[in-house]
């Protein structure tokens, strides 16, 4: 199942990218979605734009799944228990790290930010390990 | 007023398009990126450097616009140091993201393919977030009240 699919990746990539620089140009805000899903659900000041852009998110992948010849139905890729501490760790993580891949990723390296590329390579660093651990140290997946 | 409203929807659509065309929906794919010593998938890659390609060039030509189209004024990036708060964050999400396959964009749209790892992923996300911004309240109230080690190096 770990293909290469360059023209998807790419396809996907450049489009994430315009909705980023069309919803600066057009709100003034930076697409970290980290920050707008918290926003969103805690009811922070402006959660009426971060709670219709986390709608928008999900209206695009109903219109993708319902459309595309794609299997929407995938298995988990590891056990819920596990989904479930990842979710915890990202949680926390990025909001005392302020930001994740599209906040520190697509946003912080499209400024040029050496702040969000230490960030980046961080997160990339310890995702990486995780994986070589989980996988190929301890077989959990 | 509206008008940055349908913004932020069709934004949002479009970003959660993109997220769902990439494949990066789906945690398999994630990780096959971030499994470097098993089969490697450098799809990830092209998913964000094609977002930064475009990223990088138009921003310069974006913040030079007075104000934005449909609001008053630009959002003010976080800035902050280089700092332990900012190393441990992201090494924090990484691991985080390695257990899982998720980061918050993923888990939000693979809601629409109602996988039950989404489900388990978003709500556990929120309630990650929530415990920071607890230990964080409770760190400005004891701030508040004993003052930090400096203040009371003066008293």
């Amino acid at each position: 199942m770990n293909h290469f699919t360059p023209l998807s990746a790419l396809a996907g990539g450049l489009l994430i990218g315009i909705a980023t620089v069309l919803y600066l140009a057009l709100t003034g805000r930076y697409a970290g979605l980290s920050g707008i899903l918290r926003s969103a659900a805690f009811g922070d000041p402006d959660r009426t734009m971060d709670a219709l852009f986390t709608g928008g998110l999900v209206l695009g992948g109903v219109l993708w799944f319902t459309l595309a010849p794609h299997p929407a139905f995938a298995p988990a890729a590891t056990d819920l228990w596990i989904v479930a501490l990842g979710g915890l760790l990202v949680g926390f993580g990025t909001a005392l790290g302020n930001g994740c891949t599209s906040g520190h990723g697509v946003c912080g390296l499209g400024r040029l930010s050496v702040r969000s590329l230490v960030a980046v390579l961080s997160f990339m660093g310890t995702g990486i390990a995780t994986v070589f651990v989980t996988r190929h140290l301890l077989g959990l997946a | 007023m509206m008008r940055k409203y349908v913004a932020a929807l069709a934004c949002g659509t479009l970003f959660g398009l993109g997220l769902a065309i990439s494949q990066m929906a789906l945690p398999s794919k994630v990780l096959g990126f971030l499994d470097v010593a098993g089969n490697w998938d450098p799809s990830l890659l092209l998913v964000l450097g094609g977002a930064v390609a475009v990223t990088a060039l138009a921003f310069r030509f974006v913040l030079r616009l007075p104000k934005p189209i449909f609001d008053t004024s630009f959002e003010e990036p976080s800035r902050g140091r280089i700092d332990a708060r900012l190393l441990g964050g992201a090494s924090l999400f990484g691991i985080g993201w390695g257990l899982g396959g998720y980061c918050p964009g993923p888990g939000i749209v693979s809601l629409a393919r109602f996988a039950p790892d989404a489900y388990v992923f978003v709500i556990t996300f929120l309630v990650g977030s929530f415990a920071f911004r607890i230990a964080q309240r409770r760190r400005s109230f004891v701030r508040a009240r004993v003052g930090t080690s400096s203040e009371n190096a003066l008293a």
